[in-house]
Parts: C-alpha cells; structure tokens; sequence
C-alpha cells in the first residue's frame, strides 16, 4: 500500500514533505499570537534600548524638593520618595532587568541542551550521573537555590549569572535528552548512522535541528521565570544593587508609600506583566508556528 | 426488507488550520440485515471518520454538515447524529476501534467495561451485569474468564484487548457492528482468529456489519460487498468478487496491483503513481485524475458520480470501460 | 451468589493486590530511590559554602573583619579540618538531629528554624489548596470547551498570571483587601487557629497565583489528552450518560496528570513562599532565612536550605505514591 508512514509529532524528515506547507515566515506572520507577542515584545525591547532618548532625566537624578509627586507634564509619571523621575526609572529599570534576563538564560542553555543531548545519545554512565545531578537540583525550591547561592556567591549581577548559571540548565537538559532519545530510535536515524555518517554528523545534522526547537520555545519562558527571579530578588535587596534602578527594588521602595502613593509600587509590577505576557505570546506563537502539521 | 442502516448523503466537515474541508463528501450505502459491507481505502480517505460520524462520535473538529442516518427504518433526529448517543436507534449499532489500548479505560477493570452497559444502560443489576460479563468473556474466546475479569487493559495481549472490545461493543446489545480496522495492530495469526469469531458472530447472532480496513487481503475473509473510498468519496461499490476480480475504477485497480498477492508471488506490486491530495486543495472534477492513466480534459471537467456497471456494482469513472479492456488484454499477454 | 462467598475472594484479590508485589515493591522501590536524591542534597548544602575559591569564613564576615574573628569562626565551622572530615562531621550531625550552631544567636539552627515550621507548613497547605481549587475547573472549563469564547478566555487569564510576580500581586492584594476594605490583617499570623488560618488566606492565594498559570496550561493539554481519546468515544459509544462518561472515565483519567502536575510545581510553590513570607510579615522558615542572609549567618542559611529541599523530596515522593495508586500502569513498571 502507498500510504506513508509519518513520523511522530514533533520531528520531521528533512527533504520529504507531500503536501507544500505555507513558509516560516508566511506562517509567523499569520499567527496572532506570534505576532501580538512579537509587537508586544519589541516595543517593550525599543523602549528599554531607546532608555537614554525617551527618559528624560537621569535615573539617579535626584530632586529632594518634589518628592512624590504626582504626574505632570514635567514627570509623566511622577517622582518617587527621592524625587527621581519614576518614568526614566521605570525604562532604565527595564534595560538592567532584560538585559540580564537574556543574558542569564545564555549559558543554561547552550549548557543544557548539549549536555542533554550527549546523555541522550549516548547513556551509560554519563546519563546515570549527569541525571542524578539534575534530580537532586530539582529537590531544591529554585528561588531558596537562589537565594542560597547568592547570598554565598555575593549580591548583584554577577551573583545572579553565576545562581542561574549553575541551577537553570537543569530542565534544557532534561528535555533536550528525552528528545534525543526519540530521535535516536527512529528509522531514519538509524538509516543516517548505518549509512556510515559519523556520530557527531548525525548528531548535529539530523538529531539536533529537531530537539532543539523545544528548547528555543522553551527560551521564551526561561527568561520570563529568570526576569521575575530577578525582579524578586532585587525586591529583596539581593538582586542588582542601588543606586541602579530594578523594576524589583522600584517596587519595596514604593512600597513604603503604600498608603498614599499607590502607583510607585504598581507601576513597575505592570511593567513586569507586561513583559512576561510579551514574552510568553512569542513563546506561545513560536510553538505554534514550528509545530510540525 | 428494510435495510437495517441506510446512509444517505453524509458530508463530514472537518476544520484544521481555521479552514474547513469535507472529510466525509456524499457517502450513502444500505446494508441489509445480516450483511457485511466492507470500506476500504489508504490511511485519510475518510473512512473512520465515516463510521464516527453514524455513531455520533466526531471529535471537536468535526461536524455532521448534512446527510441522514435511518437505522431500522428510523431516521435518526439531528441533534443525535454528529454527536450525542442517547437515541434509542444509535443503541442498536456498536463500534469497534482500532487499537484496544487507547480504546480501553486504562484504569479500571476489563470486566467492569463489559459490564458498564448492562448496568447502566440496560438496567441490569450488580450480579447480573457481572455475570453478562463473564458470559461475553467466555463468548469472545477469553479463556479463564474470571480471572480475566479483574485483569486492567495493560495486563493484556494486543489480541485479548481486541477481544474484550468486540466484548465490550457487544454487551449493549447491537444489531450492527461497525468495525475500524480491528485488525490492523494485531498480527496475522491473532488476525484470522478476530475474522472468525466476527463470522460466528454473524452466523450465530444474525448481527450486520461493517468493516472498514485499509488491507485488501481482508475483505474477501470478511464481506459480501465492498466499498473503495477515495478522498471522501466512495470510488466503487458492489459484491467483493466481482470488484476484487474485475475492478471497473482506476483507484481499485490500483491498489489491486499495488498489493502483494500469495497466488502470484512473482508479480511484482506496482505503486500508483503520484500521492494523496491535500484535502483542503482538491482539484475539480474527479479527484483521482492527476494519478489516472486513462484521465482525459473532461475528467478535469466533468463532476463524476457513481455510474452502474454491472449487477449491484457501480463505479464513479467515465473511462471504465476502457479500464476493462486494458485489463482484459493484460490477462491475455 | 451469596455476599459471604464474595468477601473472601475480595480479600484475596486486596492482599494480592496491596499487599505482596507489585504494589509494596513499588512503594519500597520508590522510598529507596529517594535516598540518593537525599545524600546528594546533604553533599549540595555542605558544598554551599565552598563555591568561591579563598577562605569560606572571610567571605562571611567580609574584607574588613579582623583576622581574629575570622580565625575564631573557622574555628568554630571547623573549617581547619580537612575536608572530607568537615564532611563526616557535617552528615553525622545531621543523621543525629543537628543542624550546627548559629552564628548571630549561638544556639542550635534546629531551634531557631523550628518555629517557622508550622507556619510554613499551613501557608504551603493553604496555598495548594488554592492552587488546586483554582486550576482544576478552570483548565476543565478551558479543555470541554476547545477553541471556544471560555477556552480563550482562561487562556487568556493564565498568559496574564505567567509574568506577574507573585509578591507585586500580594502588594495589591494587601491594599486592596487589607488597606481599603480592612477584611484581612495587613500582616502576622495571630494567635488563635482561626486567626492564623484567616492570616493565611492572602498570602495562601498570593502563593497559589505563582504556579496556577503553569499549572492550567499543563492540564489543559493533559485534559484535552484525556477528552479526545479513543475510551472515551467508547463510553459514550455504550450510550452511558454523559455525567458518567465525565466523571467516572474522563475525571478518574484526568485525576493522573493533575497530581503528576502538582508534584512538578510544588517545588517552585514552596520557594515562592520565601519572598511572600517577607511581604506580608510572617515568621516562617522563609523569613528565618532572610533574616539569616542579612546576618550574615551562614549556619542558618544552609540549616533551612536543606529542610526545604528535605520537604521538596519528601512531597514528590508522596505525589508519586498517590499517582501509582490511581494508575495501575505504573506499579508494573
């Protein structure tokens, strides 16, 4: 009989597609929810980048003779407790808090997923141990690692890379070795490999390509967790250290004024919800539009 | 005699990638009482989805666009087809899936499946309903049926499983059993015992059947009359012998010759060119021309519908003919 | 058949069943598997300390401290030892109850954690219980209602929590329920059990909202899972109503990935403790650590990290225990 065996969801053979499927990009640019998060997120992106442009004072500028003040035509949204412009602030905030946030997930992931895959396509007894590690960084609450780790490691940025660092990878690698480990066992692997491809080759040719588009949507919400751990930790006072503006230490400051001025500690967790719902939409659209019919 | 089920017209729309597409596109058939109809068709063609769509049981993206189902001369109201099983006529059919591992409750007991609809829609009591159970256990050809009574789908073979499903589809009481290909995950020894109990199941009990399969080695073993379906359509109909020995449409043709045969082991299978449209750009006209050897401009045209060509056979092509004499002088060479 | 010759046989297949293998093996199984997880915790907080090259007693009390009292605190986290008989020290005071001294309060860590136990226990409680009443109609809603006006909209809801922070929401909650409407205490935990019970309810829901966004979108899927699979169109196939079909084949099914769901995020519901201890003023372990972290007390520090951890084991191995017990496919493995 003619009738094809398709392979499983989530993986594709290269070059054997009956049926023409609309572009990567003709489908991206269909998709709502790839798009609304795409708008969402690059303009929360512009309008961090674009900080010193757009803000208008300096962050740590301060004018102790209009604290707390409304807003105005002079400070869009009004000033916080040291008469610093709650709007620079607020963009400026948005810049540390991003930047970090992308860059923290850097390292878990290329970590990870090779990691992930060497044990999935290898086993023995580098995946023994290799999993053993994972489960017992998983019996720990992340933000009590966290804590732990940077308490131990120092304050600030450089403790949040190395905390994130050394905890994050763990579910890349997870996931990233159970989708090695499908790859692995499908006929058209096994035909790479007998057809004398190296192991390395196959690897990275044909295994690769597919497992790591999980991990690229994972990304998306990788970074939404670390931001909010980062945002949280700077709540704390154990994140990125003043005079630096974090939308988390924005927040226990305004918090202070809770009675009175309402807005100085919601206005950052906005801007927070804002980025995670622009993130996960990208994330959300990314899945969809990769996701094999 | 009435037909015990008469299906007139059944256009299934399905929706996928928020455009819709007739799955299922003017099916109609009668089978009489006591018969056996056989679907046959490659993996899309649209007939589970034929046989889901009499029982009511379309997925969410699904829906009945029109048709009728009349089961005993009882035309079934709307809200019942398409979906929703409480009418007393969709009582009298039962279905039998493919693979009895996702088709069985994996958390309880075989033996409480088979007796969930003596019990709750027959009104048996506890025992009775239970003592049904053993009853369609030991029926069915399970052996040791009290032990296998509290036995949980996993525990079981793959043949087993599909035992305690033809069980289960037979404790409501069915005239009419509506088979999708029960025998495709089993192998061929398990296959042939499932065949034959489906025959006694016939002879004994008078019950109707249909059976869709995508295996053309089957349908002699199992039916009277066939079907060939093709993209939501049925391509050809008449009695088995006479379309597996004398095939008046191209398709049919084609899947005889692609298929293996044990009469003829040195005859090597022949692929039909071309593959399976994407159902959401089906050409006009019929839709098997671009694979069709004998297509002409007014294939391309033409809406084709099933045509007699013989005692109960009918076929849906305009070459046929032709078709009868290439295959006449192949046999000669 | 009369009811007494049933018990015994019932009592057989119980002790079958529960009692001998596979079931006990299992459990025993599992409890075993835990205990590499355990030592490697055990290892993780010993190393804490040592993550930074140079001398773990100076990085505590900082660049400026006097060499004595970095040369008595070495002294007194043994720190001259060499390391492997830091170690034994270390998990022999741990097997035997002792969680070190704290520096700041010079007493045993153990008493000084042990206070916030019960507080951090009920709010972990209080916030599953929210998270669980939350989650289960919504994500059931969003699933029977596929691509529908209330699916979207519980999407919808649950994209929105997956950025919030959750100490951000208990701000708000605070203004809004205990500034403006006075129907909660602002913070504290109160005296009686009513009145900690009612100081728990904010910061309870406050917890619950950092995983309920997960947690719907997970069992949406598992939901959907179990809605279109092949049992179902099964039962429904028997004509049973559809309140059975949903509660006793699709929820006895969708129970399974709920629980597996639930030991995956507890982890992260049980961290997400600490920083909604500190908002709304509770002294539970999560404060006890803060506290520590601003003191400097190291001691303390690794004492509630490991209890956390210790707890995070000790609740995954009980979900899965739960969930063995609803699936019957997993004793077998």
């Amino acid at each position: 009989m003619s009738a094809a065996i398709s392979p499983p969801v989530g993986l594709t053979e290269p070059e054997n597609e009956v049926n023409r499927r609309p572009s990567f990009k003709s489908r991206a640019l269909h998709s709502p929810t790839f798009m609304s998060g795409a708008i969402l997120t690059t303009t929360i992106v512009a309008l961090a980048l674009l900080a010193p442009v757009i803000g208008r004072y300096s962050p740590v500028a301060q004018d102790l003779l209009h604290p707390l003040a409304g807003p105005s035509g002079a400070h869009w949204l009004g000033t916080d407790e040291l008469g610093r412009d709650v709007w620079s602030r607020l963009l400026y905030a948005g810049r540390t808090d991003l930047q970090v946030g992308v860059l923290a997930v850097l390292f878990p992931f290329a970590f990870g997923v090779s990691i992930g895959t060497v044990c999935g396509y290898f086993g023995g007894r580098i995946d023994s141990v290799v999993m053993r590690i994972v489960d017992v960084v998983l019996a720990f609450p992340f933000y009590v690692l966290i804590i732990a780790l940077v308490f131990v490691v120092g304050v600030g940025t450089h403790g949040i890379y190395i905390a994130f660092g050394l905890t994050d990878w763990v579910i890349y690698a997870r996931t990233t070795r159970s989708g090695t480990m499908v790859a692995r066992s499908l006929d058209w692997v096994a035909a790479a490999e007998g057809g004398g491809l190296s192991r390395m080759r196959v690897l990275w040719r044909h295994i690769l390509p597919n497992t790591i588009t999980q991990a690229v949507v994972y990304v998306m919400s990788d970074i939404v967790l670390v931001i909010l751990a980062v945002v949280t930790l700077g709540y704390l006072g154990l994140g990125i250290q003043p005079p630096a503006p974090d939308w988390g230490s924005m927040i226990s400051d305004g918090q202070s004024f809770i009675q009175t001025n309402q807005w100085l500690a919601a206005i950052p967790g906005l801007a927070v919800v804002l980025t995670g719902i622009g993130l996960s939409l990208l994330g959300d659209g990314l899945a969809d539009v990769m996701r094999p019919e | 005699m009435t037909p015990v089920l008469e299906v007139e017209g059944l256009v299934v729309e399905m929706r996928r990638d928020r455009r819709a597409f007739h799955a299922v596109d003017g099916v109609s058939f009668a089978l009489e009482r006591g018969g056996a109809l056989a679907i046959v068709g490659e993996s899309g063609c649209g007939k589970s989805l034929t046989l889901r769509a009499i029982m009511g049981l379309l997925p969410n993206r699904g829906r009945l666009a029109s048709g009728r189902v009349i089961v005993d001369g009882v035309t079934l109201p709307a809200a019942a087809r398409g979906r929703g099983r409480g009418h007393n006529q969709q009582r009298r059919m039962s279905i039998v899936f493919q693979d009895p591992l996702s088709a069985l409750n994996p958390v309880a007991t075989v033996g409480n499946q088979i007796a969930e609809a003596p019990r709750h829609v027959l009104g048996f009591g506890r025992s009775a309903s239970r003592a049904r159970a053993l009853e369609l256990l030991r029926l069915v050809g399970i052996p040791d049926p009290e032990r296998r009574y509290h036995a949980y789908p996993h525990e079981l073979s793959g043949g087993t499983r599909q035992r305690v499903m033809i069980a289960i589809a037979l404790s409501s009481d069915p005239a009419i059993l509506l088979c999708d290909e029960p025998t495709t995950s089993l192998d061929v020894t398990i296959q042939t015992q499932i065949l034959a109990l489906l025959a006694d199941l016939r002879s004994e009990r008078g019950l109707s059947l249909i059976f869709v399969t995508h295996d053309l080695g089957v349908v002699s073993q199992v039916a009277e009359r066939v079907a060939v379906m093709y993209t939501g359509r049925f391509v050809e109909t008449g009695p088995t012998a006479d379309v597996l020995a004398a095939p008046r449409h191209p398709y049919t043709s084609g899947l005889l010759a692609a298929a293996l045969d044990v009469d003829s082991p040195d005859r090597e299978p022949v692929a039909i060119p071309g593959s399976l449209p994407d159902p959401l750009r089906l050409t006009s006209g019929c839709s098997f021309h671009p694979r069709c050897q004998f297509a002409t401009a007014e294939c391309v045209t033409s809406d084709v519908q099933l045509e007699r060509v013989g005692p109960g056979h009918e076929a849906a092509c305009l070459h046929s003919d032709a078709l009868s004499a290439a295959l006449a002088a192949a046999e000669d060479v | 058949m009369a009811a007494g010759l049933r018990s015994p046989e019932r009592g057989a297949r119980f002790a079958r069943r529960y009692l001998t293998s596979p079931g006990l093996r299992y459990v025993v199984r599992r409890i075993l598997l835990s205990i590499p997880v355990v030592l490697g915790v055990v290892v993780v907080t010993f190393l804490l300390l040592r993550l930074i090259p140079g001398d773990p007693a100076r990085t505590l009390l900082g660049l400026h401290a006097p060499a004595s009292a970095v040369a008595a605190l070495r002294r007194q986290l043994g720190l001259d030892e060499p390391i492997w008989r830091q170690f034994w020290a270390y998990f022999y005071d741990l097997a035997h109850g002792n969680l070190g001294t704290s520096i700041y309060y010079q007493a045993p860590v153990a008493s000084v954690i042990a206070p916030g136990l019960p507080l951090t226990g009920s709010l972990v409680l209080v916030a599953t219980f929210f998270a669980i009443v939350i989650t289960v109609p919504l994500a059931a809603l969003a699933a029977t209602h596929q691509d529908r006006a209330s699916d979207h909209a519980v999407r919808l809801f649950s994209l929105m929590g997956l950025g919030m922070p959750s100490f951000w929401f208990g701000i708000i909650l605070i203004v809004l329920f205990a500034v403006d409407l006075h129907w909660f205490p602002v913070g504290g935990y109160g005296t009686t059990f009513w009145e900690h019970l009612h100081s728990l309810l904010l910061p309870g829901l406050c917890a619950a909202i950092g995983i309920v966004p997960v947690l719907i979108r997970s069992l949406r899927v598992g939901m959907l899972d179990v809605l279109g699979a092949d049992y179902v169109a099964t039962a429904r196939a028997k004509g049973l109503r559809s309140s059975r079909v949903t509660f006793v084949h699709v929820a006895r099914n969708a129970l399974i990935p709920t629980v597996t769901l639930l030991g995956i995020n507890i982890a992260y519901l049980i961290g997400g403790t600490v920083v909604i201890e500190r908002v709304f003023a509770l002294n539970g372990l999560g404060s006890a650590m803060l506290t520590a972290i601003d003191n400097r007390d190291f001691p303390v520090v690794q004492g509630v990290t490991l209890v956390y951890a210790l707890g995070v084991i000790v609740v995954i191995l009980i979900t899965d225990l739960v969930t063995a017990r609803l699936d019957p496919r997993i004793r077998l493995k």
